[in-house]
């Protein structure tokens, strides 16, 4: 955890008095001989030493360097972060400094899956006093990298843990509303507002929702083709459809009239269609709605060619939903 | 044109530089993926113990895919995964380590693909220790380290149908967990609440496939927004507004084409992507045009290409990115 570790890695192990009592466990000839290749001789000497320790089952302090030290040469090695777990509790280790210790190792290497799993259950072990740190050090990575799966799946799991014993969810959306104005693209960050609504309940609560509606159109009214924030507002209206809100029906509306033709965005264009589907699907002026999702559909397929193939399915749904609708009148 | 307007603009994309391929260079392929698992000197071999199992798959199905599995040492290979095998009856990378579901399933296919019988006991054995993965909500943990994620079941539900033991899983649960993973904009996540991301989406799609419950989600929702994930380099990405990456190429055509959706994609663009990732000095694929080529990619690069029917190639199954040949009888799509 000091910095002696890596002052002392720049020697072998295996040149080292104070490991002379450890065999070290090469698993190959062949590695054996690869140690002349000058970079990988540092990770095949360590790794000896890591191999014999982990059939002596030896728990030390030296050990903890030890493992610093394959930690540095490779930090995806899960057998290495499962043994330092087992080390760190058998000798009643300091957490608050393994957890210094896993911020320089998560700075170096934030994309990796066994240090954010570790660092998680040290969190466990330390209890809920422990929140309020992981949320400033995850706001830090994001600040870095914004869309870091892991950062934003380990702020998750923070706020699932400890939401009972922390008043959390207004602080929570400012930080990712936060986010959003740095960078409305920002698809992490919707993700965890809605998240946030569905952990404290709030995906029924038509207050909450509203407000989220409104923001999603202030985004899409800045950037009409941002993937991002149309998912979110379509989202956020799953469930009870888009007709049921009227002022977004006429928002979008309203966007499609002032919008010059050749500057529509192709999202725009896809949500409007998709409000007609759910006309033709309620039986509402089906035959007008059928006619101008197609419309909207054949100006998709100009404007978004990569997807024209996916346009022109759409299109034929519309035919297929019509003639199931009109069928089914009839039979009424 | 404001500020915003302008940023509006500013998709993330690559321009795929003029000189790159425009076509399949499948000799340097075969070549590249030969010689990165016959050196066992090597640096990257070394240093790659910790996912030497998953790489040995990469390497062997890549040759297979591309015809040239009989250029593999198959019996040293054989040999070599046998040893990775714990007394847990899970496999581990790399002889010593740990087992883990992705080295298992990894392990079952290296096996598979040589034409390899795994013998009812070694079969009772994997399926026991999948077993003891799944978690009491459903969801399985990927070793003994206790870390939840979807790629983890469908590494269960895959290994499981490969050894012919799928009644040993609590299929429903299992099911049950993938769908509160199910976001509103159609994709999948890690976990419940999580983003959604193409590799989990393949994952869930694919652990749906494997059960047969592909009805309890809306195919089309779905498959829209993976569509949505190819840019206009032709390239496709794993989220919105990330670079497109060759290995999604696999992920979202896959997942697509187990949706019964492959032709939402643009193939001829998606080709060009495709074959400009391609190092025509060294062989294989690196994840866009110009970076460093690598096995992991590679195989995903080919096995995109296979996906869409390219006769050079052996076809491969899109649910379990092995060839039909080995899969034989255990093809379900």
């Amino acid at each position: 955890m000091s910095d002696e570790g890596y002052i002392n890695s720049s020697t072998l192990y295996k040149d080292n008095e104070e490991w002379k009592d450890i065999t070290p466990i090469y698993p190959s000839k062949e590695e054996q001989s690869a140690v002349k290749i000058a970079a990988s001789q540092d990770f095949i000497d360590v790794f000896a030493y890591f191999r014999a320790i982990l059939i002596i089952k030896e728990k030390s302090e030296r050990v903890l360097k030890l493992l610093e030290d394959c930690v540095r040469l490779n930090p995806a090695n899960y057998t290495v972060w499962q043994y330092r777990r087992e080390v760190l509790k058998e000798l009643n280790s300091d957490l608050n400094a393994e957890m210094k210790y896993l911020d320089g190792i998560i700075e170096e290497t934030p994309k990796n899956y066994q240090v954010w799993h570790h660092r998680r259950v040290i969190v466990e072990w330390l209890g809920e006093n422990s929140a309020p740190y992981e949320l400033d050090f995850t706001c830090d990575i994001i600040q870095d990298e914004n869309k870091n799966y892991h950062a934003w799946q380990h702020r998750q799991w923070v706020i699932r843990t400890f939401k009972d014993n922390l008043n959390l969810l207004d602080s929570e959306m400012s930080f990712s509303l936060r986010l959003l104005l740095e960078d409305p693209r920002n698809n992490s960050a919707y993700n965890y507002r809605y998240f946030l609504l569905t952990i404290f309940d709030k995906t029924e609560d038509k207050e909450t929702i509203d407000i989220e509606i409104n923001l999603a159109k202030r985004f899409i009214e800045g950037m009409p083709n941002n993937e991002s924030a149309w998912n979110y507002l379509t989202g956020l209206l799953l469930s009870n459809g888009i007709l049921s809100d009227t002022g977004v029906v006429k928002f979008v509306e309203d966007l499609y009239e002032r919008t010059e033709e050749t500057k529509r965005s192709s999202f725009l264009l896809a949500f409007i269609a998709d409000i007609m589907l759910e006309k033709i699907d309620q039986q509402i002026e089906a035959v007008e709605s059928a006619e101008r999702a197609k419309q909207l559909y054949t100006d998709l397929i100009s404007l978004d060619p990569v997807r024209h193939n996916y346009w022109k399915h759409q299109k034929l749904l519309v035919d297929q939903m019509l003639n199931k609708t009109t069928y089914t009148t009839k039979m009424v | 044109m404001s500020f915003a307007g302008l940023l509006d603009f500013a998709r993330k994309d690559i321009d795929i530089p003029a000189s790159s391929p425009r076509n399949l260079l499948k000799d340097v392929h075969s070549q590249f993926i030969h010689q990165y698992q016959a050196d066992h000197n090597s640096y990257m071999y070394i240093m790659s113990e910790h996912l030497r199992v998953s790489g040995i798959y990469w390497c062997v199905n890549a040759m297979d895919l591309s015809k040239d599995l009989e250029k593999m040492p198959s019996q040293e290979i054989i040999e070599y995964v046998k040893t990775c095998r714990n007394s847990d009856g899970g496999y581990g990378p790399a002889p010593g380590h740990d087992s883990h579901i992705l080295h298992t399933l990894c392990a079952v296919q290296t096996l598979l693909i040589f034409g390899e019988t795994i013998d009812s006991e070694t079969s009772n054995e994997i399926a026991s220790y999948v077993k003891s993965l799944q978690q009491e909500d459903g969801s399985f943990v990927g070793d003994i380290a206790g870390e939840i994620d979807t790629r983890f079941t469908m590494c269960s539900l895959a290994t499981c149908h490969l050894i012919n033991r799928p009644n040993t899983l609590n299929i429903q649960k299992a099911i049950e967990f993938i769908m509160r993973c199910y976001n509103t904009d159609g994709g999948f996540g890690t976990r419940p609440g999580s983003e959604s991301h193409a590799g989990q989406v393949y994952c869930c799609v694919g652990s749906l496939a494997i059960t047969g419950r592909l009805e309890e989600i809306n195919r089309d929702r779905t498959a829209e927004w993976l569509a949505f994930r190819q840019c206009e380099s032709g390239g496709l990405n794993g989220r919105p507004e990330k670079l497109p990456d060759v290995c999604y190429s696999w992920w979202v055509l896959a997942s697509l084409a187990i949706l019964g959706r492959l032709d939402f994609i643009d193939e001829k663009k998606m080709k060009r992507f495709i074959f400009a990732c391609q190092d025509d000095e060294t062989g294989g694929f690196a994840d866009r045009p110009g970076d460093c080529a690598d096995p992991f990619h590679t195989v995903f690069g080919i096995a995109a290409l296979s996906l869409f029917g390219d006769e050079t190639l052996e076809p491969v199954d899109p649910i379990f990115c092995m060839t039909k040949r080995s899969l034989g009888k255990l093809s379900i799509l």
